[in-house]
């Protein structure tokens, strides 16, 4: 599903030293895996999950998303895999400010070509509880909504991937809870999704546990 | 869910944003729409003022000229060429000319391609002489008949030519001497028959006999000779004497020409001196108002494209702030797997709607300010004026191109905004 073999990745900022964010990073996930990613602030997580979601070109290594090389391909065929192929959750959430809670969730479909079933939708808001806020903006949700929404937007399309960045951050137990076990279910109906997280709790619903430091990867 | 649905959720969300933007668009389609309808109007306007005023002139003009129609009818003949050598002081002492000039100068006259200020012209020989039959002092005229022209067409003649062995009698002498048309008379031992008697004029061709041009130089011993011509200034050249000398005397440098004026010649000139003013007025009043529309044109020409600029300023602005506004959306859509064009098309559609939907409440805005306050009389005769459609959609097309140029440099930053970097931003 998601390969990574020796990725490395530098930021270089002017005057400053150069950064190794990620060091010969390797590792594979397969449908079914839920891989969690602990490490301290600063290791380089967040800069794992935009190389693994073709969003940032690696240094070096070879990111393969679905048999394809990604950095391999045009920018647009690169946004095409991702669409295809991969859900982004965000510590953050991301949502759009001026779409009601449904049609963010149906914003995922936005790069498909044939927008993916609302019924899709509808099944995710009564199962993350969403149902009686479907109308309502961004900013009239709690924050739990938002991740609620913000996760269902990721699953609506059915990605095979979900690359999600400390999704619990700002959230309470209870949503925590929801949020994780969502992504587990996910994992064991064939999805593959990779957590990142302070949150040692949160790698209870994980089956693969990986610990990053300084831009080292290791499976424990 | 599609782009389209995005945008107009957008639009409605930021919707100040929008209403600024749309209202610098409104502001100025609605001044070119505006200004382009005033100027058009201006200039229709003036068009139909001096088309009025024109045909007022030309009427004015018309009346003149039939006018000197209906006098050169009653007149006859008022221009007379006579030798060059010929005493003027004689001339209006004796009614008639004594000098004489070649037969010849008729034709050569009558043959000049460029002569345009005469018309009709009849050469005669004249003498003041003692009918001896009679023992009458008497006019003798011998008339040849009107010249025909070489270059242009030939008009009825005032005057019918007596024709050989025939003699015309003026009413003085044919009511003294109780002469019948058809009686045969002698005059100077020469037979001639009565053919015309004249009415009575009050002049001195009442005392006048008039016989053939040959008939006279045979009498008078003055065989090719005439001592005047006489012609018929066209309205052309009425009042103007000098053209007529001139063009006269360029070809025949040995005469002199006269002009026999009335009363009836100085209303006509007055007439005419009126319609010249008239036309000089008309002339003078279109030049203003052109000169007035230009004036318009040129600071119309000036403050228009000032607007645009500003209102194109605006929306440009209005587009960066909106485009920065929506940086972590864009991050968040090109994650999703937009690709650059499609959030091109996010931002563009936006441009574009915001162009057509300024653009057509800016045309509704400029006409109606001009239907409101526009100069002309009639609501009915502007909206004929402001109707002109391929116009209006030329406008309504070209709004959203320039909305888009406005917007452009926003829409290129924002397509390549960096989506991981923009998502990392806290
Ligand atoms: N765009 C960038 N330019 C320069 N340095 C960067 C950039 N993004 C990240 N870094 C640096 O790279 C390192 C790894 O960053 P990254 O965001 O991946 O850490 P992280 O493990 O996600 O941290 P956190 O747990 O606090 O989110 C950090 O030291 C960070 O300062
Ligand atoms: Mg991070």
């Amino acid at each position: 599903m998601l390969g990574c073999h020796n990725i490395s990745k530098r930021y270089t900022q002017k005057g400053g030293p150069q950064i190794e964010a990620l060091r010969e990073v390797t590792f594979a996930l397969s449908p079914g895996d839920f891989a969690s990613v602990q490490g301290p602030s600063g290791c380089g997580k967040s800069t794992l999950l935009l190389v693994c979601g073709g969003l940032l070109s690696p240094d070096g290594g070879q990111v393969l998303l679905a048999e394809t090389d990604v950095y391999a391909q045009s920018p647009n065929d690169r946004a095409r895999l991702r669409g295809r192929h991969v859900g982004f959750v965000f510590q953050q959430f991301h949502l759009i400010p001026y779409l009601s809670l449904r049609d963010n969730i149906l914003s995922g479909s936005l790069a498909h070509e044939r927008g993916c079933a609302e019924t899709s939708a509808e099944t995710l808001m009564t199962r993350l509880d969403l149902h009686d806020r479907a109308h309502h903006l961004v900013s009239a949700l709690s924050i739990g909504e938002r991740q609620r929404t913000a996760l269902a937007r990721a699953l609506v399309c059915e990605p095979q991937l979900i690359l999600a960045d400390e999704p619990t951050g700002n959230l309470d137990p209870d949503n925590s809870h929801i949020v994780l076990q969502s992504l587990a279910e996910y994992a064991q109906a064939g999805g593959a999704v990779l957590l990142v997280t302070h949150d040692p709790s949160s790698t209870g619903y994980a089956n693969r546990h990986f610990v990053m430091n300084r831009g080292v990867l290791r499976e424990s | 869910m599609n782009v389209w649905h995005l945008i107009l959720k957008e639009m409605v969300h930021r919707w100040v944003n929008f209403v600024l933007a749309g209202m610098a668009v409104v502001l100025a389609v609605s001044s070119v729409v505006g200004s382009t309808l005033f100027l058009q109007q201006f200039n229709h306007v003036s068009e139909a003022m001096i088309a009025a005023k024109q045909s007022a002139v030309e009427q004015q003009i018309a009346e003149m000229e039939d006018e000197f129609r209906v006098i050169t009818k009653r007149m006859g003949f008022n221009i007379l060429i006579l030798p060059k050598a010929q005493s003027l002081a004689d001339f209006y002492a004796e009614s008639y000319a004594d000098e004489t000039m070649p037969e010849s100068y008729a034709p050569l006259l009558a043959a000049a391609p460029d002569i345009v200020t005469i018309r009709h012209l009849l050469p005669m020989l004249q003498a003041k002489v003692e009918w001896s039959e009679k023992k009458r002092k008497v006019l003798l005229i011998g008339v040849k008949g009107e010249m025909p022209w070489a270059h242009r067409s030939n008009l009825k003649p005032i005057m019918e030519p007596v024709e050989s062995g025939k003699i015309a009698v003026g009413y003085e002498l044919h009511r003294s001497l109780s002469l019948n048309q058809g009686d045969i008379i002698q005059v100077q031992g020469k037979a001639f028959e009565i053919s015309i008697l004249h009415p009575e004029r009050g002049t001195i061709d009442d005392i006048t006999l008039w016989t053939s041009l040959e008939d006279a130089q045979q009498m008078l011993g003055k065989a090719g000779l005439i001592s005047a011509m006489m012609a018929l200034e066209c309205e052309c050249a009425w009042a103007n004497l000098p053209k007529v000398r001139q063009e006269i005397q360029a070809i025949l440098p040995e005469t002199q020409v006269i002009e026999l004026s009335g009363k009836a010649l100085a209303r006509a000139e007055a007439r005419r001196s009126a319609a010249d003013n008239a036309q000089a007025l008309l002339d003078r009043e279109k030049a203003n108002r052109m000169a007035m529309g230009r004036q318009r044109e040129r600071m119309i020409a000036s403050i228009v494209p000032l607007v645009l600029t500003a209102c194109a300023l605006v929306v440009g602005v209005l587009a960066w702030v909106n485009v920065r506004e929506r940086r972590i959306e864009i991050g968040i859509l090109r994650a999703m797997g937009l690709r650059t064009r499609s959030i091109a098309v996010v931002f563009m559609g936006k441009a574009a709607l915001l162009g057509l939907l300024g653009g057509s409440l800016g045309v509704l805005l400029g006409a109606g300010l001009f239907l409101a306050l526009g100069p002309g009389q009639g609501a009915s005769q502007r909206l004929q004026v402001a109707v002109s459609l391929p116009w209006l959609i030329a406008v309504l097309c070209l709004t959203p191109v320039v909305t888009l140029g406005a917007s452009w440099v926003p829409i290129l930053w924002a397509i390549q905004q960096d989506p991981a970097a923009v998502l990392c931003e806290e």
